[in-house]
């Protein structure tokens, strides 16, 4: 498998603030790898990185193999964003929105209509953009960045201040995108979406990586592992888990009249953050 | 071909969104409503002459078109994201731009052409088309300039309003002071005026161009700057 993004050792700084300290991480190519970190933590500043948005102060940034730097003019046509910098035209429509971008990539209208029914955006296409709900002008943003199939999709915070149902049905677009080989470079601070879209996610606090792993294999090593047990008698216990206190349990719910229920006690993503940085996600 | 496309993409962006901005909308008609108010006006009896009411609804479009919608239109951009949406899309600053400067100088034409018409002013067309043209594209150039220092839609009237009232009223005024007349001479727009009428053709034709050198340069110094975003 190809690396599609590569940093090494970047830092940049607004100021004398220092935003990214050395960040080091490889993206491989087909992933959903998740940025986590609560604002400000450097999540967006990544991304201007990876975009080239903004410039690193120092260290090696590659995309697709090549150095950042030295891209060629058809960097963009590779790679869709959907960000807080990214907007769309209000007083033209959904389609004519999409027309554009359709046109700047050379793509037919197909396509177009493809993409609306992939974000359920196709009764609305002829609705003016600036008459959208928040969900459908986020959707109208995702439509733009991955109408020319990029094979690298930057998202940040993509559901953020979304309704569930919005937020269930792009969660299911991504999957469904990333199957077709798209690679999605995910920013947020909703860990719950990370630990069901992604297949890595990087923990990052103060501009640095704190974890990075699969959402299961940092929620086993930030595991206390211990179990907890309810017997039918509504009485508890917390056992270690190991061969001994599995017999111990079994003993116990043999005095207390049987299993209710065992728990073990895998932390979520967001309590690994906090066993990591100490710190709050907002 | 996918340069082309993608110019025509943006064409089409431009044309759609300037036809439903109220902002373009009203520039374009003002000067035209102004001058068929002026031509039908009458003095004790007497009707304006169709040469002075001319140049007062192109004054008009010259001066409004060019420079307001040209610095609003890349504002706008900068404020709503959508420049940065584009650049991450692909298009670059300058298809950007030429996308805007060849909208708006069609429209500024066009409401020319059509004051021309109403006016029914005695000057040969082309020599007309020729030299609004020219100052046209000297003040585009001043437009882009102001849109690429403005952070938003508000902060372009800072600059864009005196910039217009210096180009306006002293062409206008001119022949009421000497000294409001001295200083007009060395505008782009007199300078138009009075080379529709052929007057001091060499003076006037230095004057014009030496506008649009400065505002040539002027527009590669901002852009290279402070780029497009």
């Amino acid at each position: 498998m190809d690396i599609l993004i590569r940093m090494v050792d970047v830092y940049k700084f607004f100021g004398k603030q220092e935003a990214l300290s050395g960040l080091s991480f490889e993206v491989d190519e087909g992933e959903i790898f998740g940025f986590l970190g609560p604002s400000g933590a450097g999540k967006t500043t990544t991304i201007k990185l990876l975009t080239k948005q903004l410039n690193a102060d120092k260290g090696q940034i590659s995309i697709f193999g090549n150095p950042i730097a030295l891209s060629q003019n058809n960097f963009f046509d590779n790679i869709g964003v959907l960000s807080d910098t990214t907007g769309f035209y209000e007083r033209l429509t959904i389609q004519e929105n999409l027309e554009l971008f359709a046109g700047i990539h050379s793509l037919t209208e197909v396509t177009i209509e493809k993409i609306l029914k992939a974000v359920d955006l196709i009764d609305e296409c002829k609705k003016k953009a600036s008459n959208l709900s928040k969900g459908m002008k986020q959707r109208l943003m995702l439509a733009c960045a991955i109408l020319h199939k990029p094979k690298l999709l930057f998202l940040d915070e993509p559901t953020s201040g979304l309704d569930p149902i919005t937020a269930k049905n792009i969660h299911e677009y991504l999957i469904e995108l990333n199957n077709t080989g798209t690679t999605i470079f995910l920013t947020t601070h909703n860990m719950e979406e990370a630990d069901k879209l992604c297949d890595r996610v990087a923990i990052l606090n103060q501009g640095k990586i704190c974890a990075c792993d699969t959402p299961e294999k940092l929620k086993l090593e930030y595991s206390n592992d211990t179990v907890y047990a309810k017997a039918k008698n509504g009485k508890q216990k917390i056992v270690e888990k190991n061969k001994e206190g599995l017999y111990d349990l079994m003993n116990w719910f043999e005095k207390n009249g049987g299993i209710l229920t065992i728990h073990s006690s895998e932390p979520n993503l967001e309590e690994v953050f906090l066993k990591i940085t100490g710190r709050n996600l907002y | 071909m996918k340069k082309l496309n993608k110019i025509k993409a943006l064409l089409i962006k431009d044309i759609r969104n300037n036809l439903r901005n109220s902002n373009t909308i009203i520039f374009t008609l003002l000067p035209i409503l102004f001058t068929e108010l002026y031509h039908k006006f009458s003095f004790g009896g007497k009707k304006m002459d169709s040469f002075y009411v001319f140049t007062i609804g192109l004054l008009m479009s010259v001066c409004t078109m060019p420079i307001s919608s040209m610095a609003i239109s890349i504002s706008e951009e900068k404020e709503k994201n959508t420049l940065r949406t584009l650049m991450l899309a692909n298009v670059s600053p300058i298809e950007f731009l030429f996308s805007k400067t060849f909208i708006i100088f069609c429209l500024t034409q066009f409401v020319g052409t059509i004051v021309y018409l109403l006016t029914g002013a005695t000057i040969d067309y082309s020599w007309y088309f020729l030299t609004s043209s020219i100052t046209n594209i000297s003040l585009i150039c001043l437009g882009a300039v102001i849109g690429i220092l403005s952070k938003n839609q508000m902060s372009t009237s800072i600059l864009s309003t005196p910039l217009i009232l210096i180009l306006l009223i002293p062409t206008a005024l001119g022949n009421l002071n000497d000294s409001i007349g001295m200083f007009a001479r060395y505008l782009p727009t007199n300078a138009m005026l009075e080379l529709l009428k052929k007057q001091n053709m060499k003076f006037n034709c230095a004057t014009i161009s030496t506008w649009l050198l400065i505002s040539i340069c002027l527009f590669i110094y901002s852009y290279r700057k402070r780029m497009v975003d």
